[in-house]
């Protein structure tokens, strides 16, 4: 004879369907072994109940103290926290980016007018050089074709004078008293003033 | 029998762990078989919630989210070589109840005598009160072998009580 404890199972638990529970109450009906298995569950769940209901369930913590230490919100809280800052950060060093390379180009022009002025100047001191090596130049050739070669001497009294002449006219440099001549020079009736007498001083003075 | 709340309903966790933390406990003890072990898990699963809670898709209860947290972790817990080692008798838990007849082992001592497992699924069914399906989900069995563990782990304890009388 065929036992129906698997089914007294389900039936116990309400998952027997309609149909098989008929045939398990036509069985239990006529097995009286059956009948003593049901029973025996039946205690053994209430015993479970029991034990169950009547356990001392204390709790080592409090709720408050579990949310105390819930490490989760914080956590992500930090992950969150972390994002914006992160998005913040990346907008802000793209703008940084942004206004260094404005800021490039603008010191790039400023070095290029600064360059422009220092070849300006470079021009400008090369023309200034050349002028002034024109009017030595030209100052040379002056000297070279001034007429200073020349001095009368003219003994009107006790004196020498010193004269240059310059196209054909007389001009007093100096005079020189005859007195205070050294032996022998009152001979002297002229001396030869070279342009190289000038240019000396000319040249100190520069 | 305990009375199923199907309906979902949405509660914050201090009041969450106002009326689920004793049926937390209980189903972590019913797998841990420890009762301070089961007082840790009840902690773990509530801040394990509160840390999932995001990632909650409200397919299922929250007391049943809770339970599917506290399988995980007390299972997890087995596993690990520091539970079995430092496992020891544990005297705390004084069930009043004894079976009507007289026996040489006490209900309680006949459900720590059962697997994690069988154990698991007679709380949940006998005590709890949940259907096979919702069974099914929170251990990811199947709805026929949940039916036949179910009956394997009531034969077990029959033979426990009753048939080594």
């Amino acid at each position: 004879m065929k036992h129906y404890e698997f089914e007294i199972s389900q039936f116990m638990d309400n998952e027997l369907p309609a149909d098989e529970q008929k045939n398990l109450f036509a069985h239990l009906s006529d097995c009286g072994e059956c009948a003593r298995v049901l029973s025996d569950f039946m205690n053994i769940k209430m015993g479970i109940k029991s034990v169950y209901d009547d356990m001392n369930v204390e709790l080592k913590n409090s709720f408050a103290v579990i949310k105390a230490q819930e490490p989760v919100t914080k956590k992500r809280n930090v992950y969150k926290t972390m994002f914006y800052y992160t998005a913040a950060a990346s907008v802000l060093f793209g703008f940084f980016l942004f206004f260094l390379e404005g800021n490039q180009s603008a010191l790039e022009k400023k070095y290029l007018i600064l360059l422009q002025e220092r070849f300006n100047l470079q021009n400008k001191y090369t023309i200034v050089l050349n002028e002034k090596q024109q009017l030595t130049e030209m100052n040379k050739n002056y000297f070279d074709k001034t007429n200073l070669q020349t001095v009368k001497y003219k003994a009107p009294k006790n004196s020498y004078r010193i004269i240059t002449t310059e196209k054909g006219s007389y001009k007093t440099v100096a005079s020189i008293n005859k007195k205070r001549l050294p032996p022998g020079f009152a001979q002297v009736s002229y001396t030869k003033i070279t342009k190289d007498d000038f240019l000396i001083p000319q040249m100190i003075g520069n | 029998m305990n009375k199923i709340n199907l309906t979902y309903e949405e509660l914050s966790l201090p009041k969450l762990y106002e009326k689920f933390s004793p049926d937390i406990f209980k189903y972590s003890f019913s797998i841990l078989k420890h009762y301070e072990e089961a007082q840790d898990a009840v902690q773990e699963v509530f801040v394990k919630y509160a840390e999932s809670e995001h990632s909650f898709k409200k397919e299922c209860s929250q007391k049943t989210w809770l339970l599917i947290i506290a399988r995980s972790y007390c299972y997890n817990k087995i596993k690990s070589k520091s539970f079995n080692s430092e496992r020891i008798e544990d005297d705390a838990f004084e069930p009043s109840y004894t079976i009507d007849y007289e026996t040489k082992m006490t209900i309680r001592d006949a459900l720590l005598q059962l697997s994690e497992e069988h154990n698991e699924l007679i709380y949940l069914k006998d005590y709890s009160g949940y259907s096979y399906k919702e069974i099914s989900e929170i251990t990811k069995l199947s709805v026929e072998n949940v039916k036949i563990k179910l009956f394997r782990a009531r034969m077990q304890l029959k033979k426990y009580l009753i048939d080594e009388l």
